[in-house]
């Protein structure tokens, strides 16, 4: 360190031969007001600059709360306390600048009062133990600055011969550090801005101009470069959605406006029709002190996939609702036809209780295929499962049926395979069964499926009886009818031969 | 036409549109119980359209299916109403199924009592009945 710097400071060389300096003496001649208190805030010294400015004396402070030594106004002993609690409590240095008040006038230049400005500056000193035991103030005077930016901005104030003295590149650095931490502040704010799940984006001014959009905004509206661009040049395709009208009402009344489920169609790909979304917004007036609109803050969530969820629990639940009035009406339709063939309550019972197992089997199957189809080995062979397997051979390629057809080729084995265990080839011992099937592929696009039910070894057939019965008619009315196919039955020596052709996909299940 | 128990549809020609085998053997064997002539079953639409241009004269009324092989029955309806031949759905669907045009028409829905299904259709045939009269007049004071 060189001494030539105070030159009419005391220096000299200790009994360790270390250079000293009376520090006493160079605080005393900083040309800028210093004043160092106790960790009690109470006031220890001051500078000679100090005194001449607060035209105190030095006696008369020592010893004084320095909050409660001056003539200010309580707000400014309020914020003074408050820096002076901050470089206490966090061991920082703090700056603030307090409003004008009187001060004193010099009597050299007419006395009485004038209002001026002073900045502090206050920063903790610590022990050798690192606890702050002082605190020391800095006064600036800045009503210099003050005046000049009073000029600046015309103010009727004139402006008087400029003394910036004072140690601006401690302030400086403070009013930077501040605002470093204030970048950070901002950068870390504009972090979550952007990250926010939710769309949020600011529109600015009359013709609402994009002026933050954040990635899920982004995302929403296909990355598109609306920054600095009025909405309707931005998103020309929710003009006529009615959402331009909603934001301009939001900024001409100052109302929010709160949305649920509002759908929004996106052009999120050039060349593709726009894509419908619902959300969930806010349209939020950004208000000025006075009151004016300057813009809309807009936040939302897109709550399409729960939209899309309901409306598809809707469609199940009407899937559903169908599903559940078509079976009754064929159990309906079964225990009329059932009754109608005029038959005791104990036949009744048992026939069409059976006919209710044989549904059920094959809404199992079904089920177990999710509803999307079932394999026709497998509801054939829950139909003639019960009368030996030994005996019946069920032979095929693996056959996917739609549900419907599942549902009427089950009945159908089902009184295919009744009508043989009462009068057919399993109604004795030596009766065979054997069900053949393959599928063909024509160039339509079609299944056609063909089946043969040939019984074997069973006792002679009659001729087909001449009313013809609940099972044969519902045969020949599902076949022709609803599986668009063809039918042929041959009653002959040894058993019924029943062969039919249907058509699977080619009508809606 | 009073309605109660003496109510027939005896000789009453009845046109059924129903796909699903079991319902329209229900439907049919119940008009048989009635004394009715059944018209089908059809269960395609493009062979009840066929029957119905060319013998609508001899329908007094139909029973027709929404849902039939995949395809919705409206059309059918169309033809039958313009032909001046009275109807009723008996579908499965609420009215969520049925054309906007047709929501008001009356619905059997899938499941029904036989006394149900005898007063509708007589109703069915009243009206028609009634809406037809002041136009037989009309005629022949012209």
């Amino acid at each position: 360190m060189s001494t030539d710097r105070f030159d009419d400071i005391k220096t000299g060389v200790n009994t360790a031969g270390a250079l000293t300096i009376d520090f006493r003496a160079v605080f005393d001649h900083l040309p800028t007001p210093h004043l160092l208190m106790d960790a009690n805030l109470e006031i220890v010294e001051m500078n000679r600059a100090y005194l001449q400015a607060s035209m105190r004396n030095r006696e008369d402070l020592i010893g004084l709360n320095v909050v409660a030594a001056f003539p200010i106004d309580d707000e400014s002993r309020e914020r003074l306390y408050e820096s002076l609690m901050r470089t206490r409590e966090y061991g920082v240095v703090d700056v603030i600048t307090l409003p004008p008040h009187a001060s004193p006038r010099p009597a050299a230049i007419g006395g009485g009062f004038e209002h001026r400005y002073w900045s502090y500056v206050h920063t903790p000193i610590r022990n050798s133990q690192g606890e702050i035991a002082f605190i020391l103030q800095q006064i600036q005077d800045v009503t210099d600055f003050q005046r000049l930016k009073d000029a600046t901005f015309g103010s009727p104030v004139s402006i008087e011969p400029l003394m910036l003295g004072g140690d601006l590149l401690l302030r400086a650095e403070a009013v930077q550090a501040v605002n470093q931490t204030l970048l950070a502040e901002h950068s870390h704010l504009r972090r979550l801005f952007m990250q926010a799940p939710g769309i949020m984006c600011v529109l600015s001014g009359p013709d609402l101009v994009f002026e933050l959009v954040n990635n899920a905004c982004l995302e929403a509206i296909g990355y598109r470069d609306v920054i600095g661009l009025p909405i309707r040049e931005a998103l020309p395709e929710i003009i006529d959605q009615g959402h331009v009208s909603l934001l301009e009402t939001v900024m001409t009344t100052g109302q929010p406006f709160v949305g649920q489920g509002m759908r929004i169609a996106l052009q999120r790909k050039p060349d593709e029709p726009p894509e419908e979304r619902y959300f969930d917004l806010v349209y939020q007036p950004i208000t000025g002190s006075d009151g004016s609109v300057s813009g809309i803050f807009v936040a939302g969530v897109d709550i399409t996939d729960r939209i899309l969820a309901q409306e598809q629990q809707r469609l199940l639940m009407d899937e559903l609702n169908h599903r559940v009035k078509n079976t009754l009406a064929t159990v309906q339709a079964i225990v009329t036809q059932t009754l109608r063939s005029g038959v005791s309550p104990e036949q009744f019972a048992e026939t069409f209780q059976a006919r209710l197992m044989a549904l059920s089997r094959t809404h199992n199957a079904l089920t177990r295929g999710q509803w999307q189809g079932a394999e026709l080995r497998e509801i054939l062979r829950e139909e003639v499962r019960p009368y030996g397997e030994s005996r019946i051979e069920l032979r095929g390629p693996p056959v996917r049926l739609p549900p419907r057809a599942a549902l009427s080729l089950g009945m159908i084995f089902h009184e295919l395979a009744v009508n043989a265990a009462k009068y057919g080839a399993l109604s004795t011992a030596q009766g065979r069964l054997k069900v053949t099937w393959q599928d063909e592929f024509p160039s339509d696009g079609n299944v056609r499926l063909n089946i043969e039910w040939r019984e074997e070894n069973g006792p002679p057939v009659a001729q087909p009886p001449q009313r013809k019965g609940f099972g044969s008619r519902l045969i020949e009315r599902s076949i022709t009818g609803e599986l668009n196919g063809e039918l042929s039955m041959e009653y002959g020596e040894s058993g019924l031969v029943c062969r039919f052709s249907i058509s699977l996909w080619g009508h809606s299940a | 036409m009073t309605e109660g128990s003496d109510l027939s549809l005896a000789g009453t020609r009845v046109l059924i549109l129903e796909d699903e085998p079991l319902v329209s053997m229900l439907l049919e064997g119940l008009m048989e119980d009635f004394g009715c002539v059944v018209f089908g079953p059809f269960l395609r639409i493009a062979p009840a359209i066929e029957f119905i241009r060319e013998r609508h004269q001899e329908i007094d009324v139909a029973i027709l299916d929404v849902n039939v092989g995949g395809e919705r029955s409206f059309a059918v309806a169309d033809l039958l109403h313009e032909l001046g031949v009275p109807f009723v759905f008996a579908s499965g669907y609420d009215e969520a199924g049925i054309a906007e045009r047709w929501r008001m028409w009356p619905n059997l829905g899938k499941l029904f009592y036989e006394a149900e299904l005898k007063t509708t259709l007589s109703q069915v045939i009243a009206a028609d009945q009634r809406k037809r009269q002041p136009m037989a007049q009309s005629d022949l004071t012209n």
